[in-house]
């Protein structure tokens, strides 16, 4: 009788599908989505967190607590929500205004959640943010000058980090820096395709709008 | 529902272009060597490169796991050929068949620091599934001429790219949907040139993409598709293998292609069901 060792050796193919790999990390506990944002793809296939930069001594800490980033990605037939639920920056004044500071932020990309469920895990996929290979994105300003289109208070220009490629962007922001708290609102665009996010370009629009709100207390 | 002008893209690069590649392509070896295999291999692989290079899914330097996808089927084409070459040396032909399952494994399994433990496992895993299709399926390829064996592939790898879109890698199942249609030009020389077994140079490839599609199709799903859909991709088009059975050859042709198609169908639908249900 002939021997069919096959099938024994895919039963350790499906041993190994068992013993998982993908989904046997611990789910963050980190940040919390909005009212209405649906993060329930990160608990379906978590990722091992990224390791986020500490903000250094004495700068504003920037954290989901006291601020929010969220995008808008958008199609012929209507746009989507989304943010990010865990990431970490600072604030470090020179000074009493807010020109000169320097501003970074590091954003830990499993965090993000959209607002259909389904949409969640899509965006995680390799299609677009691909959070397995690039778990974080960053922003770290070059320089923050005073003024700036739109009533804007003060142009912010830095580095933009995603999907390991790095482009400089500016974008005017509305600050609000007193001697108890700072609160800034800007939003700016991107072109996804410039970090290798090409997927569908049809059907999505290439450009993300990146909506920045900061309310926190210098104490 | 996406735009017409998308689906219409998507339809003709990623499903008309490569099975007319493949059709022409296995049509041309049909008529100029009737007597190598070989042909399929290079077939499936010019369409699926055809596919590839359309829709963009991966750039062509890769850079990551899934972007040697559309390379799979030119490293299988050259393993036909050299089994073609060299059919009568056993040794020799399950020698190539290891080393290729061995590379296209190291190539296909990802590199993620959730896996820095468990990659041997998945490397040895994948290369076994790779040659448990090829060893189950060759041999059958080149037994069973005709449309049945690419029609039923057809649909696993459908199935394939449906469970991989639940994940949420919509890419990846533009490739699944890709090999699909490369498929369907197979089924339609397969149908036309009843005479000679095709198929058997086209199955080392179905292998190595298959494999290379549920694993990646595994690690990349950020849906609630369950690891049983993954694996029932895989074992769906060994359901062919039934055919091969000693009771089931005695009965007559429709039977058993009916037989195989169940025995095909049934955990390709499984594993869509479960996907889509989940």
């Amino acid at each position: 009788m002939r021997k069919r060792p096959g099938f024994v050796l895919l039963l350790s193919f499906v041993a190994a599908l068992g013993c998982g790999g993908a989904n046997d990390s611990k789910p963050l506990g980190t940040g919390g989505a909005p009212k209405g944002a649906s993060p329930q793809a990160k608990e379906d296939a978590p990722v091992a967190p990224a390791k986020l930069a500490t903000p250094p001594s004495g700068a504003i800490v920037l954290k989901p607590e006291n601020s929010k980033i969220e995008f808008v990605g958008t199609k012929p037939d209507g746009k989507h929500l989304g943010g990010f639920n865990n990431f970490l920056g600072s604030v470090a004044l020179h000074g009493k205004d807010f020109a000169g500071a320097d501003l970074s932020v590091e954003i830990e990309t499993d965090s993000l959640y959209a607002d259909v469920p389904k949409l969640t895990g899509h965006l995680k996929t390799p299609d677009f943010f691909d959070v397995k290979t690039y778990p974080k994105a960053s922003f770290k300003s070059t320089a923050v000058k005073a003024g700036g289109e739109g009533g804007a208070t003060h142009t912010i220009t830095g580095d933009l980090t995603l999907h390991d490629v790095t482009k400089a962007l500016s974008f005017p922001a509305k600050v609000d820096l007193t001697d108890d708290a700072l609160a800034l609102n800007a939003e700016f665009k991107f072109n996804r395709s410039d970090y290798g996010i090409t997927y569908n370009k049809n059907p999505v629009d290439e450009a993300v709008t990146v909506k920045v709100t900061v309310k926190a207390s210098r104490k | 529902m996406p735009p017409l002008e998308f689906l219409v893209e998507v339809l003709i690069y990623g499903g008309l272009v490569p099975a007319a590649v493949t059709a022409l392509l296995l049509a041309l070896a049909v008529k100029a060597r009737p007597n190598l295999e070989a042909g399929g291999g290079a077939a499936l692989a010019g369409g699926v490169l055809a596919g590839h290079a359309l829709l963009g899914v991966a750039p062509w330097a890769p850079n990551t796991s899934w972007h040697w996808l559309p390379y799979l089927p030119l490293i299988a084409a050259a393993a036909s050929l050299g089994e073609a070459v060299a059919p009568s040396h056993r040794f020799l032909s399950w020698g190539l068949r290891i080393a290729v399952a061995a590379l296209a494994s190291w190539l296909l399994v990802p590199t993620l620091p959730e896996l820095q433990e468990t990659r041997p496992y998945w490397l040895a895993g994948s290369a076994v599934a790779v040659l448990v299709l090829w060893a189950v399926l060759q041999p059958l390829a080149r037994k069973q001429s005709g449309p049945l064996i690419p029609s039923l592939l057809l649909l696993v790898a459908m199935a394939g790219a449906v469970v991989i879109e639940q994940g949420g890698f919509g890419k990846l199942a533009q490739f699944g949907g890709v090999l699909a249609a490369a498929l369907g030009g197979c089924a339609v020389v397969c149908g036309w040139r009843r005479d000679r077994p095709w198929m058997s140079g086209v199955v080392p490839g179905v292998a190595l993409l298959l494999t290379g599609l549920v694993v990646n199709g595994y690690f990349y799903n950020f849906g609630d598709v369950p690891p049983s859909s993954y694996v029932l991709i895989l074992v769906a088009p060994l359901g062919l293998a039934v055919g091969a059975l000693p009771f089931v050859r005695r009965w007559g042709k429709v039977a058993r292609s009916l037989l195989q198609t169940v025995a095909v169908v049934v955990p390709a639908g499984l594993a869509v069901a479960f996907a889509m249900t989940s």
